[in-house]
């Protein structure tokens, strides 16, 4: 039903406070159906993960018309099952078959395919689930503790801040290059080129379009992905023949347990994408996808051992996990709080609460506070739930990497294919996927990078928005940028950031030839 | 007596049948099955949320699933274009965004259709404008901002509210600058409260669910209608403005042109009685999301109006930033 169904035992329309309303919650969870739906939601969520293209986005507008008939609370429990799922099962197919599920998991491929070629799937698994969980609980705890105050941090956000966030996610180029820097800057500008294809929003009118309708709505991020990794990597290891782990002998996937004991063992890493997946999530139009990014690059920046990252250093998979599934608890804030979407399944979600006649926006905090504490439970289950769930079966998953590719290109070339059209069902789309493949093919082929390419893809319509705003605002005057706090401190920290890696590396130079001499 | 009955039953089967007779075989077909209703925008917005629940409810009525299709893209007009190239067997129809499908026409852009020929069943809703300023604003009135002497800075989103927007101040007769490049309507009024521009010009749904809060006020209601969110704002007749009562978002509804006519009127029928569905009325009230029932003649008026309204400022419109 359209109007929010009450469920048994609460008081209808009455404001109950937190503690209360997570009884509320704990009760829907307990009542007949509760736990049902929730599982149900957490595998459709896995499902949709681990298939590229698909993700949460595309799950729950096909679950809006089913939740109908439902009660609110069970809706919540649906719908949070299938986003607090979808994270990790991208990263399944990340990590083994260099395939991105969602575009939040790109940052996962730099060291979860090269541990995969290594034959240390199941670690790279078992890491990948573990700082999932633990990034989602994290992520729902710091919501927690941020409700009372959402308001206020995102109203310390406006276009300057923006625009220098999406400098410093476009900082973790530097660290994404793979040592061919000049390669991957090149990369980095071809991203920015597509990045500006479509309506210009600020000043009207199209860009690059060449009179194609599609094009209005600039290059799809997501068809894009499945050409760059799942298409260009199915031409790779057809061509490539074989299977994806060279050495059979070596999969070794008693390492599952490795793989958890790592992510608990590195706690500050997994603290630390939460954190940065969180507070990233919580800013409406960055998003996860920056989040995940700047959580891999801090990694690599704080290491000690920088130049293996890439080359299968677990904490590579550890960091952008964590920061994935925090980002979830911290894409609510500005949801909830405004009505602003804080990631792309939360603008669906928004559909959701409305058509069970709910108003996003601050009086839902108010009004409906049990729903918001139902989604938040069913969130960090669901996350939980979701790793173990896959631990389960991670085994055989790793297995997928002795399979002859002759067998494997069948399979993922059609679901990579229809990821691709099921999205908005336009064949359009599917084009787009094959000629990125092919750009993603010669890439690899002639040795470019492709992260840069997607992360200057991901960033460049959100920096170059928010700097002509940031001017607009302040009628043309650059200091703006400067001049107030918080965006200062976002340009030194891009500083900051960029020159770490130079003195880390001048002083190890100094270092060393200090020892030489003495 | 018996027999009597057995009479009258006849008959009025007869009757039935004469009737069935009577219409066209195209009419007596429908629905054949599953119909298809196409939104021109990703799931989750405004457009998306009036059509699911509309084909939820006409589905039950007519015993049928309604199934919603997103075509987005191109600024809606892949949608549009998709809905007006749909086979004309009634099997397809579609919300359209209005004044969104009447901007390329006065822009003169050769869109993908005809207004004319496009089969209107009538609109959902008509959602009118209103101008907010930050609560803490030194402006409670559209007079005041005139009387400020300086250039007004709007936040705004989109090519219909932009283009309200604008219209507005030629009306008015403000110096005016939007911002423009929020990516929806929430994040334009978020720039009002924390202060990126003076005010803005947004749908008043749009408006009266955010201020739940208490951050904005109102300045103008571009409508003669009372709004329980905003009960003290001036309404456009009153400011002397009336033609901006007339621009607004229309969620309207057709289907692609050479539709039979008796199968026409018959889904026209089925659409004004989902309107007035119990369940459809109370998720309206419930959601805050407003009902204003229009037929296909009153849309038309509308769509007329809006036309000479866009047409008159087409050049204001096309201003670039």
């Amino acid at each position: 039903m359209a109007v929010r169904q009450e469920t048994p035992g609460r008081t209808p329309w009455k404001r109950v406070g937190m503690l209360e309303a997570i009884g509320f919650s704990f009760g829907a969870l307990a009542s007949g159906g509760g736990v049902i739906y929730l599982l149900l939601g957490t595998i459709v969520g896995l499902i949709f993960g681990i298939i590229p293209g698909l993700g949460g986005p595309t799950a729950l507008a096909l679950l809006i018309p089913l939740t109908f008939g439902l009660d609110t609370l069970s809706a919540m429990l649906l719908a949070g099952g299938i986003m607090g799922a979808v994270p990790f099962g991208g990263s399944v197919t990340a990590i083994l078959l260099n395939t991105p599920g969602t575009a939040p998991n790109a940052a996962t491929v730099f060291d979860g395919y090269p541990m995969t070629k290594l034959g240390r799937a199941g670690e790279a698994l078992g890491a990948a689930a573990a700082a999932s969980s633990i990034g989602g609980v994290l992520g729902i705890l710091l919501l927690l503790a941020a409700l009372p105050v959402a308001r206020e941090i995102i109203l310390f956000f406006s276009p300057p801040e923006f625009f220098m966030l999406a400098v410093l996610g476009l900082c973790a180029i530097a660290v994404s290059t793979e040592g061919k820097f000049l390669r991957g800057l090149i990369a980095a500008g071809l991203g920015l080129m597509i990045a500006f294809v479509g309506y210009d929003d600020v000043s009207g009118g199209t860009r690059f379009t060449f009179g194609v309708a599609y094009l209005w709505d600039g290059v799809p991020l997501v068809p894009s992905l499945i050409g760059l990794f799942a298409i260009s990597q199915i031409v790779t290891l057809y061509l490539a023949g074989g299977t994806i782990t060279d050495d059979a002998a070596q999969v070794r996937v008693t390492r599952v347990s490795d793989g958890v004991r790592a992510a608990f063992r590195n706690w500050p890493t997994v603290l630390r994408g939460s954190a940065i997946g969180a507070a990233i999530g919580a800013i409406p139009g960055v998003g996860g996808t920056v989040a995940a990014f700047l959580a891999y690059s801090t990694a690599v920046q704080i290491s000690d051992e920088p130049e293996t990252f890439g080359k299968g250093n677990v904490l590579g998979v550890i960091a952008p996990e964590a920061s994935n599934n925090a980002r979830e608890g911290g894409a609510l804030i500005p949801t909830l709080a405004f009505g602003i979407p804080g990631s792309a399944e939360m603008a669906v979600f928004l559909g959701l609460l409305v058509l069970h006649g709910m108003q996003p926006g601050p009086s839902i905090l108010l009004d409906h506070m049990d729903v918001v504490t139902t989604l938040m439970l069913a969130l960090a289950i669901s996350s939980v739930l979701a790793s173990v769930m896959c631990l389960m079966v991670a085994r055989q998953l790793a297995r997928i990497t002795l399979v002859d590719v002759n067998y494997l290109v069948p399979v993922i070339l059609p679901v990579s294919l229809v990821g691709a059209y099921a999205l908005n069902n336009s064949m359009y789309d599917v084009i787009v996927a094959v000629i990125f493949g092919l750009i993603g093919y010669l890439m690899t082929r002639f040795d470019y990078p492709r992260l840069p390419l997607v992360i200057a893809m991901f960033l460049g319509s959100v920096m170059e928005v928010n700097f002509r705003q940031s001017l607009m605002i302040s009628q043309g005057d650059w200091t703006t940028f400067f001049t107030r706090g918080l965006s200062l401190t976002l340009f030194l920290l891009i500083v900051l950031s960029l020159c770490v890696p130079l003195i880390r590396y001048l002083m190890r130079t100094r270092k060393t030839a200090r020892e030489r001499t003495s | 007596m018996q027999s009597q009955r057995n009479i009258m039953r006849t008959t009025a089967a007869a009757m039935l049948g004469a009737a069935l007779l009577s219409t066209p075989a195209a009419a007596q077909d429908w629905p054949k099955g599953d119909v298809e209703v196409i939104i021109p925008s990703s799931p989750g917005g405004g457009f998306d949320t009036y059509a699911r629940i509309l084909a939820k409810v006409m589905g039950e009525n007519i015993g049928v699933q309604i199934v919603p299709k997103n075509i987005s893209g191109g600024g809606g007009m892949r949608g549009a274009q998709a809905a007006y190239a749909a086979r004309p067997d009634g099997q397809t129809m579609a919300i359209f965004n209005v004044p969104g499908i009447i901007e390329p026409v006065v822009n003169g852009e050769n869109p993908p259709y005809d207004l004319d020929k496009i089969g209107w069943l009538g609109a959902m809703a008509f959602n009118q404008y209103i101008i907010v300023v930050a609560k803490d604003s030194p402006y409670n009135s559209i007079a005041d901002l005139k009387a400020a002497g300086k250039t007004i800075t709007f936040t705004g989103y989109g090519s219909s509210g932009l283009a309200a927007n604008r219209i507005m101040c030629g009306e008015v007769g403000l110096e005016c600058q939007v911002i423009t490049g929020y990516p929806g309507n929430n994040d334009a009024l978020l720039g009002v409260v924390r202060g990126d521009a003076m005010a803005s010009v947004t749908p008043i749904t749009t408006a009266a669910s955010f201020n739940s809060g208490g951050d904005l006020k109102g300045i103008l209601l571009m409508s003669e209608r009372d709004v329980t969110a905003f009960p003290d704002t001036e309404k456009a007749g009153a400011a002397g403005y009336p033609d901006l009562a007339n621009l607004g978002l229309v969620r309207a509804f057709g289907l692609p042109p050479g539709v039979d006519g008796a199968v026409s009127a018959r889904i026209s029928a089925a659409f004004s009685e989902a309107l007035a569905d119990p369940e459809l009325v109370s998720w309206s009230e419930s959601s805050e999301s407003p009902l204003d029932p229009m037929d296909a003649d009153a849309l038309q008026a509308l769509i007329t109006s809006q036309t000479a309204l866009l047409t008159q400022y087409k050049d204001i419109i096309g201003q670039s930033n």
